[in-house]
Order: structure tokens, then C-alpha cells, then sequence
């Protein structure tokens, strides 16, 4: 019997006091406005009379309408149907149809379809001379992050230093604040000219993160300290009276050698002591999860980092 | 009449309903943002874990209609507890439905909140 109790224990134990590796799952999120798309300026000359009364241009003004307000599946249809009555002599307004596809696709959330039209399209030959060469390379930059293909991103992003430096920055710093990098943030912290603002964040972070293992052994010496230290009140009321009660009923089972009861309290007992150490740890990461989120979602959106908004131009 | 009516009803099936049908708004039509978190699907299903899940659905369709609904998060903690051992196993997930069992009350603190069924619940899934 003490056998079995000791090796439930052990289990038990190894489980609950299982630290968190600390990588932080943030989500940091925008949504586009309207309004912001809509005042963007388009990359591309405006068709002419004589284009507008051809087919594909009809097409093209219709896809154009719809992309305005936002429509983007109405708008990306219009544009493969104006892409498929172009006639090849019109090649530069077929690469801007593709384009706007590829932006249809993005600003819809649609990466993997944004990949495929990139890397099996012609765009892929489009050089500087192309209007929209910053936005493109900002999106395959962020459509790739999205797919977790980190080395095509890196190669992106060298691709952008080269010729938007101060883009490339941005989007290291935005990257790095939205995956939680905090290595990376250092890092970019401490880079010429070193970012203030970066720092303050990083301090502003440490000063009000709660530590994951502090919270399981505050939990582990007293059921329910650990619960406080993380501000859940009720929550710490609850595990120290719970604990108390079952160790309390489990003693007095076994004092008056009834095995069975004293059994069942002792598993229902093993659960809230072992269940409680083992919360704990994933509570403080929830909450240094929404401590970093309050702190860089506003950075985010005042410097506009996400790369949605370092796009120049829109429709 | 039985002819005609047999008729209409598995020639409609035939036209409507092959597999491959696409509506006609075509597949890129949810080109919009994804409103709602999604839930992981879940993965182990050991004996444990089948016979756990036999005693939660005993609880949540027998037990907790009784009294109606009374927990403060979405999933609810048995939801929670049958999600977390499915996703981690037996011994972690009854460790982690547990520790949610320790937190259902009422306190705000940094959960997210979801509106469900004209209430306001704290947004708590397993990790």
C-alpha cells in the first residue's frame, strides 16, 4: 500500500511540478480599418478612357470598386476575370492585376494562397521598377511569418534591408514584439541607434511579469499561496480550504482505519494539491501573456509596426 | 404519385448533393477574418482517458442539467478536464481539470470573455 502511494506520488509530483518552458504564446492582433485602406494611394497609373472601354478594363474598374470597400473575394474575381480577357500586349496591367490579387488574398488572411500566386505566378520576376515592389516584399515578408517558413522570411528580410532599411527594421522589431522574441528584442534593443522605447518595454515587462516557478512553490509549501501571488483571491481561498478539508478527512479515515474512504479522499486530495502546483505554473503564463499583450498591443499600433500598415499603398 | 414523388426526391440528391459539390459563391468566398477562437482537436484516447470520458458525459448530460449551467468559463470544467487529458494524457489532464475545478468562481482577473448563450463567460481553454 505505501508502495503504491509512494509511486502515485512520484507521478504526480514529476507532473505537476513540470515547469513552463516560459515562451510566451501572445496574440497580438490588428484589424485593418477601412478607412485606413481606403485613403492609401494606388501604385499604378489609372486607366485610361480607351482602356476603361475595353473588356478587361471594365472588369478591372469593377474589381477596382469592390476592392474599395473592402469586398475582397467580388474584387479578386473581377481581377482574374479582367487578367483573363487582358491581351498579351497588355503585360504591365496583367502584373498589376496579379498584384491585386495577391493583395486580395492577403488582406483577406489567405497566406497559403498568396504563397501560390507568388511563387507560381510571374510576379516573382518583377524588379524595383515595379510601383508596389515595398508592399510585395512587406507581404511575402509577413506571409511567410505567418506560415512559419522562417528561412524564406530571413531572406526576405535581408532583401528588404538592402532596400528599405528602415522597413526591414520595423518589421524585425514587429516580428520580434508579436512572437515574444525576447532575445531578439534585446538585441534589437541594444542595436545603433539604440530604441528607448524598446527598453522601457522590456523593463516595463519584467517589473510586472509573474514568475512561473515562484507561483508552483508558494502552491507546493502552502495550497493556495501560489494562487494569491498570481491575484486570484477567490481562487486561493478555495485551494487552501479544499486541501485542508480532504488532508483533514483523509487523516481522520485512516485514524479510524477506514481504508477505503481514506483512499478515496486521499486521490480527491491528490488531484487539488498536485492539480493546484501544477495550475499555478500555467496561470502565471496566462497572466504574463496578458501583461505583455496590454503592453505591446499599444506600442504596436502607435509606431503602426504590424506590417499591415507599413504598406504604401493599397488598391 | 409514390413514382414521382420517389423520383423528384433522389433525382434532387443526385444533382445537388455528389460529393465534390461546390456552392456557388466558389472556394475562396470566406476571404474575411476569422472571428471566433477555435479550439485544437484533440489527440490521445487511451483507456484512461475513454473511461474518464464516460464519467464526464455521465456528469454533463445526466448530472449538471438538473441544476442548469453553472460555470463561469467556456469550456466549462468538465468540457476542460475531458479537452486537457485527451490533449496531454490522463495524468496531466485530471491535474489541470483540478486546478480549473480550484478556479471556477466568479473573479474577473485577466481571462478573456466570450458572450455565450446571453452570458458573459471567462474564455479559459486547455493549453
Amino acid at each position: 500500500m505505501k508502495k503504491i502511494l509512494c509511486f502515485c506520488s512520484l507521478i504526480l509530483l514529476c507532473s505537476s511540478c513540470q515547469r513552463n518552458t516560459g515562451e510566451l504564446q501572445p496574440k497580438i492582433s490588428h484589424a485593418v480599418q477601412d478607412n485606413y485602406l481606403k485613403y492609401l494611394p494606388s501604385p499604378f497609373p489609372r486607366l485610361s478612357d480607351n482602356e476603361k472601354a475595353q473588356d478587361w478594363g471594365k472588369e478591372y474598374t469593377i474589381g477596382l470598386g469592390f476592392a474599395h470597400q473592402l469586398d475582397l473575394y467580388q474584387a479578386m474575381t473581377a481581377f482574374k476575370r479582367a487578367e483573363i480577357l487582358a491581351p498579351s500586349s497588355e503585360s504591365r496591367r496583367v502584373q498589376e492585376l496579379r498584384y491585386d490579387i495577391l493583395l486580395c488574398y492577403y488582406l483577406g488572411q489567405k497566406y497559403p494562397a498568396v504563397a501560390y500566386e507568388f511563387e507560381h505566378g510571374t510576379l516573382r520576376n518583377v524588379s524595383q521598377e515595379f510601383p508596389a515592389f515595398h508592399d510585395l516584399l512587406v507581404i511575402l515578408y509577413d506571409t511567410y511569418i505567418k506560415m512559419d517558413e522562417e528561412p524564406k522570411a530571413q531572406a526576405l528580410l535581408q532583401t528588404i534591408g538592402y532596400e528599405y532599411p528602415e522597413t526591414a527594421q520595423r518589421l524585425a522589431i514587429s516580428t520580434a514584439l508579436i512572437q515574444a522574441n525576447f532575445s531578439e528584442l534585446k538585441k534589437l534593443s541594444e542595436e545603433p541607434p539604440p530604441s528607448g522605447e524598446l527598453q522601457e518595454f522590456l523593463e516595463a515587462y519584467k517589473k510586472h511579469r509573474k514568475s512561473p516557478g515562484t507561483a508552483q512553490t508558494l502552491n507546493a509549501v502552502l495550497p493556495g499561496a501560489g494562487y494569491l501571488y498570481l491575484g486570484q483571491r477567490q481562487s486561493a481561498l478555495t485551494a487552501l480550504l479544499l486541501n485542508a478539508l480532504f488532508i483533514g478527512a483523509t487523516y481522520h479515515f485512516y485514524d479510524h482505519h477506514q481504508i477505503a474512504a481514506g483512499t478515496i479522499f486521499l486521490s480527491f486530495e491528490f488531484g487539488w494539491y498536485f492539480g493546484g502546483i501544477f495550475g499555478a505554473g500555467l496561470e502565471a503564463k496566462a497572466y504574463n501573456e496578458r501583461i505583455y499583450e496590454e503592453l505591446a498591443t499599444p506600442m504596436m499600433n502607435y509606431h503602426s509596426l504590424f506590417p499591415v500598415l507599413n504598406l504604401r499603398y493599397a488598391f | 404519385m409514390l413514382r414521382y414523388f420517389l423520383f423528384f426526391l433522389f433525382f434532387s440528391r443526385t444533382v445537388w448533393a455528389m460529393p465534390g459539390f461546390y456552392e456557388p459563391w466558389g472556394k475562396d468566398a470566406d476571404l474575411s477574418i476569422p472571428a471566433q477562437p477555435t479550439v485544437e482537436q484533440s489527440t490521445s484516447n487511451s483507456p484512461m482517458v475513454w473511461t474518464a470520458s464516460k464519467i464526464i458525459w455521465f456528469h454533463q448530460n445526466v448530472l449538471s442539467p438538473v441544476d442548469g449551467p453553472r460555470s463561469h468559463f467556456r469550456p466549462s470544467s468538465s468540457g476542460y478536464m475531458l479537452e486537457a487529458m485527451r490533449k496531454h494524457g490522463f495524468i496531466k489532464g485530471y491535474l489541470m481539470g483540478c486546478d480549473r475545478l480550484l478556479r471556477e468562481n466568479s473573479e474577473e482577473w485577466v481571462y478573456r470573455t466570450v458572450d455565450y448563450e446571453g452570458r458573459t463567460l471567462k474564455w479559459d481553454p486547455p493549453p
